[in-house]
């Protein structure tokens, strides 16, 4: 889809365009996520638009400025690092009285731990808008953004096109 | 009837899923497909005049438990559409590789050709 | 309610449209109009929630589906299958009609939900003390991530295998001839 011709990205007034925008669109994600116990919204819709910001500037800059601020590897790893957050705040819900349970252990103590004291809810919501928003930009990487190549013998996924 | 046109809007899918030769249509009904059985969902807890379940200032539980719409089929149909976005990644990528195989999107074709 | 039979009503011509135009970029457009058309029709059965995330899952899916068309040589399609696919439709079709006309006694009135009729629906118990035991205004909210938690871990896992899936199908390249050319631009 991406070829050597339109290694640059759009032109210029897509280019202009989602530099203004970008840091809009994913401010608008954040707010989603974060505010998602009182107004509609959720972790699943925010996480989406969050990903919808890097696939903007993926698709308008190219992909040597998308690599730049947003690797595939990275979103992986940022995908299993939320991942692993959703299940450690259900395992630390355990100590409390069951699985997923409300009560954090120690949270009465500290400032910030008692915002998930009152609505556990949202520490779900972040590591789930993380994952939804990382594994999004993995699938619309590896389908649009990088290219198979042979190194040493063994099958990579690299993200410059060979020409 | 509005549950009607909900299983009209899913047969036309599945009418697509059969008889169709191109790859991308059969993933495009599977899609209208997924939409009709959200809707169908939606519509079945739905109260008249009745407002979204969301607590706003001055309400109390008992007036929202009064007057709001269904919440729990709005969960289900919530985790519906994320499924239906995975398996519709998985299904692009099948056609993708399809096409770069076969060289042609018409599945009557990727029986005789061997690539 | 005359507005949903509007919007059901253009949700059916956008959608036979969408299946039997013959050009592949048309189609996919009007998937993508039925997908706003539902996201509107969510908006006005009471549910904001969904109407967000059905409008944001829809720009992406316009997306992927495009990314498969776009650059392929076979923009139009050839036709349909022979005459036997056609009759089994129409008898599946046809199948289909009957058994949900039966099953439209069971479903409720448009207009009442089952809270109504029955006392201890869990959506009465989820609506009524929702607010109290999870801390969130938003009942779908608290019944995704605070009741059902269960659901969002195994969204969660289900995205991952997905994505998995796609990494594996679409890491090896199609030919062999890719990959010596690739091999021969490593040489030089």
């Amino acid at each position: 889809m991406i070829d050597s011709t339109q290694k640059e990205g759009m032109d210029l007034v897509a280019k202009s365009v989602t530099g203004w925008l970008k840091g809009f669109i994913f401010l608008f994600g954040v707010y989603l996520v974060l505010h998602s116990h009182e107004t509609p919204g959720g972790g699943f819709a925010g996480g989406i638009i969050i990903a919808c910001a890097f696939i903007l500037f993926t698709l308008a800059e190219g992909q040597r400025a998308g690599m730049k601020i947003l690797s595939k590897n990275l979103a992986a790893k940022l995908a299993s690092v939320g991942a692993l957050i959703f299940l450690g705040a259900a395992i630390a819900g355990t100590c409390g009285k069951g699985f997923f349970c409300k009560d954090f252990p120690g949270a009465a103590h500290a400032g910030i731990l008692s915002f998930f004291e009152e609505n556990a809810i949202s520490i779900y919501d972040m590591a789930l808008a993380l994952v939804v928003s990382m594994l999004l930009f993995v699938a619309f990487s590896i389908m649009a953004a990088v290219h198979v190549t042979v190194k040493d013998g063994k099958r990579k996924m690299v993200h410059r096109r060979r020409e | 009837m509005v549950y009607a046109l909900c299983l009209v809007l899913i047969a036309i899918g599945l009418y697509g899923v059969v008889v169709k030769k191109n790859i991308v249509k059969i993933v495009i009904s599977m899609a209208i497909i997924e939409y009709g059985i959200n809707v169908l969902l939606v519509l079945i807890g739905y109260r008249s005049g009745g407002c979204a379940p969301i607590l706003k200032q001055g309400m109390t539980a008992a007036t929202l438990a009064a007057n709001a719409v269904d919440p729990l089929p709005q969960a289900l149909v919530m985790t519906a559409i994320m499924i239906n976005l995975g398996m519709l990644i998985l299904m692009v990528a099948i056609c993708i590789r399809l096409y770069e195989r076969y060289g042609t999107f018409d599945i009557t074709e990727m029986r005789r050709l061997k690539g | 309610m005359s507005l949903l039979i509007i919007l059901l009503v253009l949700m059916i011509i956008g959608a036979i449209i969408a299946i039997e135009t013959t050009n592949l970029l048309s189609s996919i457009v009007c998937v993508g109009a039925v997908g706003f058309l539902i996201s509107i029709a969510f908006l006005f059965l009471g549910a904001p929630d969904l109407a967000i995330t059905q409008l944001v899952v829809e720009v992406l899916c316009l997306i992927i589906l495009i990314r498969a068309t776009i650059n392929r040589d076979l923009t139009s399609v050839a036709g349909d299958r022979e005459f036997f696919g056609l009759t089994v439709t129409v008898a599946m079709v046809l199948v289909f009609a009957i058994v949900g006309v039966k099953v439209f006694g069971e479903f409720p009135l448009l207009g009442q939900p089952v809270m109504d009729r029955m006392a201890d629906t869990p959506s009465a118990v989820y609506l009524a003390q929702g607010t109290e035991q999870t801390g969130a205004k938003n009942v779908v909210t608290a019944l995704m991530l605070g009741y059902r938690n269960y659901d969002a871990l195994g969204q969660v896992a289900i995205l991952f295998c997905s994505v998995l899936g796609a990494l594996a199908i679409l890491r090896r390249p199609a030919r062999k001839e890719e990959i010596e050319k690739d091999q021969e631009a490593d040489a030089v």
